[in-house]
């Protein structure tokens, strides 16, 4: 069995071969210390400080005209799926990320309406630009925001998606996604939180909106996902946070749950299978994934208080199970024997009857390449039908 | 309506997240002839302590306590200026940030407003912040607690800084220290020699009030 059906059975909860393994790293300096290449990232303060962070700053209009970091956020894309395959994943995340203009040379905005920060991962290389605030803290200035079309965001997918399936798609599962876009995520943060908590008592009408406007940008996607031939994607929202869901399951369901039911549709009518993954504690919102249609769930982090066994019983009937090695410490400074520990009791929980792949609950450049092979290895090792352990 | 009954209005209004009506509330309270002080302290507080009562309990979530704490800076908009010259005791000073490295302030800012409602004075250096700049907001302001946030993992190292910082600065009798964050855990709170560890940000509270 080849990792194509192995994950595929597994996403339509049989029993393949073994339990396949998912991979959502996006880590500039894991990928190319995978791939045993010179690690390409660009120094931070070659950006910021000195002749040439001047020189930067000033050029930033003209990178964005061109697109130039925005083709490096392409390309790395493919690094990242190369990297996955010489590990031995058996599907790889392919998400969309070149959504990014510089605002100068520290921060940077992306086409939905939202202000990131540029700063530097630990090998001072620039990291994965991070959120500060969001831009459209008013339904004017959300209105008044030159927000992409549906068309623009289906050929910039399909352009990617096509490419990367072509390559990499005989060899490993590829699962489209589209970055900062998840519904819940992109409404919350055009405006930050707080003018959307207020927004959304004063004038829900107005976030209905928000939504139906990530939901046909969504529905591109998955057009974009299925035209280009990949099998699945990944629908990214972090909707909880490590106490729980920031907002009323019952809030999100009546504002959100009729644009996610349309988008789960739309990706079931195209023959796709669509992943959620959230972040934090999810244990109230699992119900809801799989009332609005959602064939997997990933991430069901244990530092946020989610137990596998518990999900599995609850959902593992109705969803596929992504879990759930968690990256603070097991994934990150965990010694080999914790990394086997943890895959034997990701398995003990979730494997027994299928519907389950493995994997870290996200990605962090804390997370050590080697203890990645670990988990690699150790499914291998006991993630083999029927499991025993 | 008397004075009694204009305040148990404020605080309705907070509970009930009415950030249109609670400054009409404010002023008409006022207008009562209520102290500002009993305004601020048997309203708008004691309402933003019945919120946080709702969140532990799980009827208020996230957006319910961010909406509740612009219903409380609406709510001050009238009470400020007549609140300038009195002398309300506060709880104690709480030194607030998020570590070196970490930018996230979304809990912090819950954490500080929460502190500001329940009486004490907050602190808030902001995120990003030195363990040096730590120290000297500890030693101007006589602070008793500090309170430190993070969310990414290898921002330990910060914390760690934080805590040897505070110690080395001969501060460590001084005060107490909590950390709160998603990658924080009772187990490291010991590990790292702080005092306790915030679940959330009315954990935070009750913390703040036990050491006080």
């Amino acid at each position: 069995m080849n990792s194509i059906e192995r994950t595929a059975i597994a996403l339509n909860l049989g029993i393949p071969d073994r339990v396949p393994i998912y991979s959502e790293t996006v880590i500039q300096n894991q990928i190319y210390e995978i791939l045993g290449e010179k690690n390409k990232a660009v120094p931070l303060r070659l950006i910021q400080e000195g002749l040439t962070g001047t020189l930067f700053k000033l050029a930033a209009p003209l990178i964005n005209r061109i697109g130039w970091s925005n083709r490096q956020i392409e390309k790395f894309m493919s690094k990242k799926i190369e990297a996955d395959i010489v590990l031995g994943y058996d599907c790889s995340l392919a998400g969309y990320s070149a959504i990014f203009n510089l605002k100068g040379n520290r921060q940077a905005t992306d086409i939905w309406g939202k202000l990131y920060d540029l700063g530097a991962d630990p090998d001072g290389n620039v990291d994965t630009p991070m959120y500060r605030q969001g831009l459209l803290t008013t339904p004017e200035l959300w209105d008044a925001w030159p927000h992409p079309s549906p068309d623009r965001i289906y050929r910039a997918l399909y352009r990617v998606f096509a490419d990367l399936q072509k390559r990499y798609g005989e060899r490993i599962y590829l699962l489209g996604s589209l970055s900062c876009a998840g519904l819940w995520e992109a409404s919350s943060g055009d405006m930050g939180l707080t003018a959307f908590s207020v927004a959304l008592h004063r004038n829900p009408d107005f976030v209905r909106r928000m939504a139906k406007y990530y939901e046909t940008i969504w529905l591109a996607t998955i057009r974009a996902t299925a035209d280009a031939g990949m099998p699945a994607l990944v629908y990214e929202d972090d909707l909880a946070y490590k106490s729980g869901p920031m907002v009323s399951p019952r809030v999100l369901d009546e504002i959100f749950g009729p644009s996610l039911r349309r988008i789960t549709e739309e990706a079931h009518k195209r023959g796709l299978k669509i992943i959620i993954h959230c972040c934090g504690n999810v244990n109230q919102l699992l119900d809801l994934f799989v009332d609005w249609g959602f064939d997997g769930a990933q991430a069901l982090e244990p530092t946020a208080g989610v137990d596998l066994a518990e999900v599995k019983k609850r959902v593992g009937k109705r969803m596929c199970i992504f879990g759930n090695l968690d990256i603070s410490h097991v994934m990150s400074q965990g010694t080999r024997e914790e990394v086997e520990a943890a895959v034997k009791s990701a398995i003990q929980a979730a494997a027994q009857d299928g519907g389950f792949i493995m994997g870290k609950t996200n990605s962090h450049y804390a997370v050590k390449v080697e203890n990645t092979r670990w988990m690699i290895e150790y499914t291998h090792r006991y993630g083999v039908y029927p499991v025993t352990h | 309506m008397n004075e009694r009954e204009a305040i148990q209005g404020v605080l309705e209004k907070v509970v009930n997240l009415d950030i249109d009506g609670v400054t009409g509330q404010v002023s008409a309270a006022l207008k009562a002839g209520a102290d500002p002080r009993n305004v601020l302290n048997d309203g708008l507080s004691a309402g933003m302590r019945l919120v946080g009562d709702r969140f532990q309990s799980g009827e208020y979530f996230l957006t319910e306590l961010l909406l509740a704490g612009e219903v409380m800076k609406a709510g001050l908009v009238p009470l400020e200026p007549l609140l300038v010259n009195t002398d309300i005791q506060g709880k104690g000073t709480v030194v607030l940030a998020t570590v070196k490295g970490d930018i996230h302030d979304l809990g912090k800012n819950l954490v500080g407003m929460m502190l500001s409602a329940a009486g004490f004075e907050v602190i808030d250096l902001g995120s990003d912040v030195a363990s040096q700049r730590i120290v000297e907001a500890v030693r101007k302001h006589q602070a008793k607690i500090v309170a430190l946030s993070m969310l990414l993992t290898p921002m330990v190292i910060s914390l760690r800084s934080a805590v040897e910082e505070i110690t080395m600065a001969g501060l460590r009798d001084q005060v107490k220290i909590i950390i709160g964050g998603a990658c924080t855990t009772p187990v490291l709170a010991k590990e790292l020699g702080c005092d306790a560890h915030g679940e959330d940000a009315m954990a935070a509270v009750y913390l703040c009030e036990k050491f006080v």
